[in-house]
């Protein structure tokens, strides 16, 4: 395979449709000025023009030179994949780090009331592509101390860069700037999706496009119901949907204290947490995939399980309303059910008295297991995915099993109501352990490195474990260790572990491979 | 003239899942969620917003209803 070549090659084709991405990130920073311009926040105005051109011109040219690149392959696509959403989080950091330095420049053009420390640590890059990769990822862990003091344009843009991330960076540009071809569906297949609606990949995009909007609307409607205030529920949809889980409140969910707002969450957060075909299956009327399809079915019942056995550690433990035994109940499920829909869907809200030090390690244990497996492929959800998890118990069953049956015998493995030759077995298990086992890796580098740079002294190893597995599970809730304070290398690993976590390792490692390759550093 | 040659509109009910109630549903969205933030929180909005956010699961019961009615009598 050539590198060189304007017109052919791996890097004209990789060039070309990083081009495209940054196009399509250029639109979305164009489009948010409406914002800047609906709440009179006109200083952030240049920041965002300054921020879309330079995407757009370098896409632009990309595009063009390598107008004539051949289609990707899946080589090409798994690249694409790993440095398209390094790159978008690198560009996708600009309106913070020009926001924040326009307000620390001229402060005149900015009111004062947003001149905070806050919007100050932005000026730091590297806190901008945090913020920026968390975003993207669907994670929500955060840079922003007090989210609430940010400018409504940059609370806008936290929730618009989760909202496109939770669904797809590749599958956005593929609905944008279609190209009909193979190349689409290996571009769509590397941002760990496989599932089609339709025969045609632009037209299966676009239909998950089409329901995730009208489901943002629902969500939004709902929660102003619920009692949030329009531009909260409009955030808060557009994030909880995505299971992104950044919040334009301090205290995130916990700001409200409603129980109502809490439920009305849970529906919210759980359609996020279903595959796109089931939802399209759905919404023609064959309901009965709630209950037929494995994965679907699953989320149900891990949900169920994981509720009520965080209700139980919580009630044994009695932190809420000790001295009645119904308010005690109640408000231990209404905790449990949201704290575990929220980490097991990866989103990432928090209500009020969760986690922390308050918490028994019972139950944060349970919460980690459910944002380390996670819901649905093919949904908006990080973690390792229930459909690999099954995988791997019931393959591991199915071999077990197999060493008391005589060699001769015929034995098939079922999964999601497929009968699987040895053929596909094999690879449907070994992909599943694979996945799982770099998974298990990347955590401990991950926790080798935060153990050795953070202060010990105020966080315990539960912690740590805890923080990582947010970040690389893309879930987003935090023991208090993230931070703009926190070291430079620190902050890095996470970026890492956010960024292997959203495109399910295999495709940074094929990235990390062939530019080490290259570089003549790995043969 | 029809819904589908205006443009933008067009769109959303061409694709998507090409159903017209949900197409409705889509167009909707947008303008009563604006129109709920002008005119602020009251019994009247409040009602829009319920019967808009429950006729989504309701018109995917009733399809499912009516899908299941036909295979029946196939």
């Amino acid at each position: 395979m050539s590198w060189t070549g304007p017109r052919s090659g791996t890097l004209g084709t990789i060039a070309r449709d990083l081009g495209r991405m940054l196009q399509a990130l250029s639109v979305m920073m164009f489009v948010s000025i409406v914002v800047s311009v609906v709440w009179g926040e006109f200083y952030a105005i240049p920041a965002l023009l300054v921020s879309g051109s330079l995407p757009l011109g370098i896409g632009w040219l990309l595009a063009r030179r390598y107008e004539s690149a051949a289609d990707p392959g899946k080589l090409h696509g798994m690249m694409i994949a790993a440095s398209g959403w390094l790159l978008i989080a690198v560009f996708g950091a600009l309106p913070f780090v020009f926001l924040a330095w326009t307000a620390a420049l001229d402060p005149q053009f900015v009111p004062a009331a947003v001149r905070t420390a806050t919007l100050a640590a932005f000026q730091n890059p590297l806190n901008a592509v945090f913020e920026s990769m968390s975003g993207f990822s669907g994670t929500g862990l955060t840079m922003s101390v007090h989210e609430n003091l940010l400018p409504a344009t940059l609370q806008w843009w936290r929730s618009l860069i989760q909202w496109v991330g939770g669904v797809g960076v590749i599958v956005l540009t593929t609905a944008i700037l279609a190209r009909p071809g193979s190349g689409s569906l290996t571009l769509y297949e590397s941002e760990a999706r496989s599932e089609k609606i339709h025969p045609s990949i632009v037209n299966t995009v676009r239909t998950i496009w089409w329901i995730f909007t009208l489901f943002t609307f629902v969500s939004i409607v709902l929660l102003w119901i619920a009692g949030m205030p329009m531009w909260d529920a409009i955030n808060h949809a557009m994030t909880g949907l995505a299971t992104g889980g950044f919040s334009v409140t301090d205290h995130s969910i916990a700001t409200y204290h409603s129980a109502v707002i809490d439920f009305a969450l849970l529906p919210v957060m759980i359609l996020g947490s279903i595959a796109f075909p089931i939802h399209f299956l759905i919404l023609q009327g064959d309901i009965e995939n709630l209950y037929t399809d494995l994965q679907t079915r699953w989320v149900f019942g891990f949900f169920g399980l994981g509720t009520l056995a965080l209700t139980g550690s919580l009630y044994a433990a009695h932190l809420y309303a000790p001295g009645s035994l119904p308010a005690s109940v109640f408000e231990s499920f209404r905790y449990a059910a949201f704290q575990f829909v929220s980490a097991a869907s990866c989103t990432g809200f928090q209500t009020a008295g969760s986690l922390g030090q308050r918490w028994p390690v019972g139950a944060q244990l349970i919460v980690s297991v459910g944002m380390i497996v996670g819901a649905a492929a093919g949904s908006t959800v990080g973690g390792i995915k229930l459909i690999r998890a099954l995988t791997l118990v019931k393959g591991t069953a199915f071999r077990i099993q197999g060493v008391f049956y005589p060699e001769t015998a015929v034995r098939r493995f079922r999964l999601n109501g497929r009968t699987l030759s040895d053929m596909e077995t094999s690879r449907e298990f070994e992909e599943a352990a694979i996945i799982s086992f770099l998974w298990v890796v990347f955590l401990a580098a991950g926790i080798a490195v935060l153990l050795a740079t953070i202060n010990m002294g105020h966080y315990t190893l539960e912690n740590v474990i805890f923080e990582v597995a947010s970040a690389q599970g893309n879930v987003g809730l935090s023991t208090g260790i993230t931070g703009p304070g926190m070291p430079t290398v620190t902050k890095a690993t996470l970026i890492f572990n956010m960024w292997i976590g959203r495109l399910e390792i295999i495709p940074v490692l094929v990235l990390l491979r062939a530019l080490l390759n290259r570089g003549g550093l790995y043969r | 003239m029809n819904v589908e040659d205006i443009p933008l509109l067009g769109g959303v009910f061409r694709y998507g899942v090409r159903d017209r109630v949900f197409a409705v549903l889509m167009v909707l969205g947008p303008i009563l969620i604006v129109c709920n933030d002008i005119v602020g929180r009251n019994p009247v909005t409040l009602g829009l917003g319920v019967v808009y956010v429950v006729s989504l699961p309701c018109y995917v019961l009733y399809k499912a209803l009516s899908e299941d009615e036909r295979k029946w009598r196939r």
